[in-house]
């Protein structure tokens, strides 16, 4: 068996290990990178030279031969005296026949794809073995060379340009460091300047896979960029900078395993009779290779985007008038009316979501809102079976414009079964958001809580006492399981005593460190407690004597309808009391029509279908009102490391601001007091 | 359960070896040639263990070819913590050993047709992220910052498990926060991490009447900084559950290390406690004034990283999949530790 090692100059999280088969030959090859650090590069070379057959480099190149110029890097000799006369390909040879034979063979289907067009080069010496065929053509040529390696933003025009440039700086880029991880910023400012210029000004642009990992690209809008290979990271990077179409000279090719004009170049040497390798060697493989040239437009890449879905719908009759176009209802008496029609309307696509990017991946994804123009009256009114079926309806719809997962807003998921029957009839998993809903109520019970400052910490843990009520129940089960691993205190608190023992015994053995207690009465406890979580399904009767409860006291109100009657709100401002969070979603979002909430900020439920689709699972996450406190505190893991976070935190009247928070916190010490 | 222990004469591999063996596991051990001698020596009280040799700076494991047939065919499960420990090791050094050395193991679980689990031992340090909090699923880019080539060739080659493992087999990173001596008997075998600071104020007692007059101690180190120190019975106790009771997901990954965080300065002061100095840490949160200070003290300088870490390591996959381990708290273990420190010096 042949040995070949790949030396790449690049990240070593692309190593591989593999044997193939190419022309009768077993072809053992390993590709190790060493994250551009050179005596890493010299050590295995020297490590490896007795062992295998030949080197290939990638991302590094040995030779610059321009037409009156050759130019080699002072490493060069370095890694040559290293391999003790063992083959080194670095892959020109091969480029420099390949790349020209197949643009001739793109051109021969789309003539006029280089007439009259400037092409400009990110780094003209490491793409030198091909720039003389752009000259046979006549293309006027300009190259981003000094920028590239040496960080001064100017362009240089044609060839003759180029040669005069390494003529001059021979002797620095002889010497030029390579160790440094260079990363040029082409978007950069300072680049903007009239001798940049006509390097930007150029119509297509021409990048090597390898600099393409680590440049930062210039506005590509409308412009058309020539690539030797493009995986899947690089193509959405081209795309992201605006490119409007990719010529990919050498896609992948189900009949070959994908490998560098390097490593092709090695396996050549080693699989050829002669010794060293020959033009005729390359002439002859590439008689044997199909190339297909392939062009990509954006059409087609956005096409292949994860996208969501979302379904909204009015929470008042007085939002009808808001939908574009029925403005004119806004006063008329003929709302009423409007609201019965609207209800008999199927959903519609209402708009787009779009610039939603991971903080963690980087990954982009946009989604469509889908409006059910249904006020809640009227969605708990209406037959169920009739509103299962306007939802299945949108579902199909999603699915038809490519989405992978469709989230239930606000209360679609609250009508009948919680979605479980929705979910049975859409082509694409449904998810009711709920995890994330109470993630972020309880992010925003803490936010409550920490800004009150009332309560003193230990690291993250709270030294006070908090109750939950409605403690047995779905939600409240995890906010008890949740808290109790952050207080040092826990009351739970539910009607059926049998029910009460089984819990404390599970958040005994759950929370060891927590003092748990149990009862019915939540009045008995309620003046030492710090926060307290509602979750009943009591249907708006009073839970709580608010009179007794504690100043100063964060209220976080799950229930609906609400537990806290506004008029026992009205009767303590020394309490503050929450009825929800909500989030921001990461990276520049821009929804193209209002949904009721400001800037970026979007129901939680929202960002839990974006959150799935940013980390890929596709699957009816939260359904049911059963929830699982694993998959509550997977989401919150999953928000944090997408970068989603608390926007607002909701009272029973709208977004509560940081003053109001002042303001209750003042009466609650001034009551203290007294 | 036939296992394959690659890495298993180190100073965990030895120990989590005797576990397995006494919970009565098939072990076969993957030795250098070199080693074998004293490796048999090592473990010449445990009966049945099946000595391999081979070394993974080959790319083909095994160097003896008539075994080959034999361990294909059985092994169902291989572990593999074989690595170079040192924080002032060459960048060439800890990628030959630590990044090519993982990328054979890999190669060669490909060929064993009865796997079922591979569990890779990491370490912390993968993610050298200063502040906010680390994920199990977490891994920072290889082209981060990093404090030492060691952690660098180990983020290195956990991106290569994350990439290569075979996606058929079942495949655990294990990631131990900073391994020291035995809980109860302050058992070890180098003087690494902690050690060093102790080394260090033992050196200071030749001065002990001007330390007397100084009374303080100015450490660059942050009142917030932590240190997850575990003992190494601690953590061979949390392995072997894991390795015995494996989570049946294609990839799982554990941050090893306390629950309980433990501050950096008060650990320190404890150590120097119990080493009966006198001094007391004042934090120094001048970010400057760190690498003066190490040469100063004769630390090395890599350790500045373990000094300023702030981030919490987050423990949700594991706290979920074994609720029931048990949990050290230094307070009770350190004793033992400084008392084997002092035994060993006298």
């Amino acid at each position: 068996m042949k040995e070949i090692i790949k030396i790449n100059f690049g990240s070593s999280s692309e190593n591989f290990d593999e044997v193939i088969e190419m022309n009768g030959h077993q072809i053992h090859i390993r590709s190790l990178g060493v994250n551009y650090n050179v005596d890493i590069a010299l050590d295995l070379i020297r490590r490896y030279s007795d062992e295998c057959d030949a080197f290939a480099l990638s991302g590094f190149i040995l030779d610059i031969k321009l037409k009156n110029e050759t130019f080699s890097h002072q490493v060069v000799k370095r890694i040559k005296e290293a391999a003790q006369g063992k083959p080194v390909l670095d892959g020109n040879m091969l480029r420099k026949t390949a790349i020209p034979w197949a643009l001739r063979r793109y051109l021969e289907v789309d003539k006029h794809f280089l007439s009259n067009k400037t092409i400009a080069f990110y780094t003209g010496l490491v793409q030198w073995s091909y720039l003389s065929f752009f000259e046979d053509l006549q293309c006027p040529m300009v190259f981003g060379d000094l920028y590239f390696s040496m960080g001064i933003p100017a362009s240089i025009k044609g060839l003759e340009g180029l040669e005069t440039f390494l003529k001059i700086n021979s002797p620095f880029l002889t010497r030029l460091k390579i160790d440094k991880k260079v990363s040029r910023d082409f978007s950069a400012s300072y680049t903007q300047n009239k001798i940049m210029q006509p390097f930007f000004d150029a119509d297509i642009f021409f990048i090597t896979e390898s600099q393409l990992k680590f440049t930062q690209l210039n506005d590509l809008k409308g412009k058309t960029v020539i690539v030797d290979r493009l995986d899947k990271e690089n193509e959405d990077k081209l795309f992201n900078a605006g490119a409007d179409k990719i010529l990919n000279l050498f896609p992948p090719d189900t009949h070959q395993p994908r490998l560098s004009s390097s490593v092709i170049e090695a396996i050549l040497t080693v699989t050829s009779e002669s010794i060293g390798l020959t033009e005729e060697d390359i002439l002859h493989n590439l008689q044997k290779t199909q190339i297909r040239p392939q062009l990509i437009t954006t059409g087609q890449h956005h096409h292949q985007d994860d996208r969501f879905a979302f379904i909204i719908h009015p929470l008042a009759k007085s939002q009808i008038a808001q939908i574009p176009g029925l403005d004119f209802l806004k006063k008329s008496p003929l709302l009423d009316f409007a609201e019965t029609i609207a209800s008999k309307v199927p959903g519609y696509h209402y708009c787009k979501i779009s610039g939603i990017k991971s903080e963690f991946s980087g990954k982009e994804i946009s989604g469509d809102l889908y409006l059910l123009p249904s006020t809640p009256k009227m969605l708990l009114n209406r037959p169920t079976e009739k509103v299962y079926e306007s939802l299945t309806t949108i579902c199909e719809l999603a699915h038809k414009r490519g989405a992978k997962l469709i989230g239930l807003g606000a209360y679609t998921k609250i009508v009948g079964d919680a979605g479980v029957t929705v979910n049975k009839r859409s082509p694409i998993p449904v998810t009711t958001g709920n995890s994330l809903s109470s993630a972020a109520t309880l992010w925003a019970a803490s936010y409550g809580v920490d800004k009150m400052g009332l309560v003193s910490k230990n690291g993250t843990s709270y030294d006070g006492t908090c109750m939950v009520i409605g403690a047995t129940g779905s939600i409240g089960k995890i906010c008890a399981k949740i808290l109790a691993k952050q207080w040092k205190k826990i009351i739970v608190v539910a009607p059926r005593p049998y029910k009460i023992l089984e819990l404390v015994e599970v958040l005994k053995h759950f929370a060891p460190e927590s003092e748990v207690v149990g009862t019915t009465n939540p009045n008995k406890y309620s003046s030492q407690c710090d926060l307290i979580i509602t979750s009943t399904s009591a249907q708006g009767e009073r839970v709580l004597d608010i009179n007794l409860v504690k100043p100063g006291c964060v209220i976080c109100d799950v229930s609906r309808p609400f537990d806290i009657s506004l008029d026992d709100a009205a009767k303590r401002p020394d309490i503050l009391i929450i009825a929800s969070g909500e989030v921001d979603l990461p990276g520049d979002v821009k929804i193209e029509k209002t949904i009721g909430l400001e800037g970026e900020t979007v129901y939680a439920c929202l960002a839990e279908t974006a959150l799935l689709t940013l980390e890929g699972i596709f699957e009816s996450f939260s359904i049911s009102r059963e929830l699982a406190y694993e998959k509550v505190v997977q989401i919150d893991r999953l928000s944090r490391k997408h970068g989603i976070r608390l926007s607002n935190i909701m009272g029973h009247t709208g977004v509560i601001t940081d003053s109001e928070i002042a303001s209750c916190r003042k009466l609650a010490l001034k009551k203290v007091e007294s | 359960m036939n296992i394959l222990i690659i890495g298993g004469t180190g100073f965990i591999g030895q120990r989590l070896v005797r576990k397995l063996h006494a919970s009565g596991e098939n072990i076969f051990l993957l030795v250098r040639p070199s080693s074998l001698a004293k490796a048999k020596n090592l473990f010449s009280n445990l009966a049945g263990i099946n000595y391999l040799r081979g070394d993974i700076d080959q790319t083909d494991l095994l160097s003896d070819v008539g075994q080959t047939e034999k361990v294909t065919h059985q092994i169902e499960c291989v572990i593999h913590l074989a690595a170079t420990y040192r924080l002032d090791i060459s960048p060439s050094e800890a990628y030959l050993k630590n990044v090519i050395g993982t990328q054979n193991v890999l190669k060669f679980l490909s060929r064993l047709s009865k796997l079922q689990y591979f569990h890779y031992f990491s370490t912390y340090a993968v993610n050298q992220v200063l502040e906010g909090s680390v994920l199990e699923d977490q891994l920072i880019s290889g082209n981060s910052h990093f404090y030492d080539e060691y952690a660098r060739s180990k983020n290195h080659a956990e991106h290569l498990v994350r990439k290569l493992a075979p996606k058929e087999i079942k495949t655990v990173i294990h990631r131990p926060g900073i391994i020291i001596g035995d809980s109860s008997t302050g058992e070890r075998d180098k003087n690494d991490g902690p050690y060093y600071f102790f080394d260090f104020i033992e050196k200071t007692k030749k001065i002990i009447h001007l330390m007397k007059r100084i009374k303080i101690l100015p450490l660059p180190v942050q009142k917030e900084s932590l240190m997850p120190v575990l003992p190494v019975d601690i953590l061979i106790n949390w392995c072997s559950q894991i390795i015995l009771e494996p989570p049946q997901r294609p990839l799982s990954c554990y941050h090893l290390v306390p629950h309980n965080k433990i501050h950096t300065k008060e650990f320190l002061q404890l150590s120097i406690d119990l080493l009966n100095s006198p001094l007391k840490i004042i934090c120094v949160p001048f970010e400057r004034a760190f690498p003066a200070v190490f040469k100063l003290l004769n630390l090395p300088s890599q350790l500045v990283f373990y000094m300023k870490q702030t981030a919490t390591l987050d423990r949700t996959q594991l706290n979920r999949d074994y609720p029931n381990l048990i949990e050290p708290h230094f307070k009770n273990f350190l004793p033992n530790i400084i008392d084997a420190f002092l035994r060993n010096k006298t």
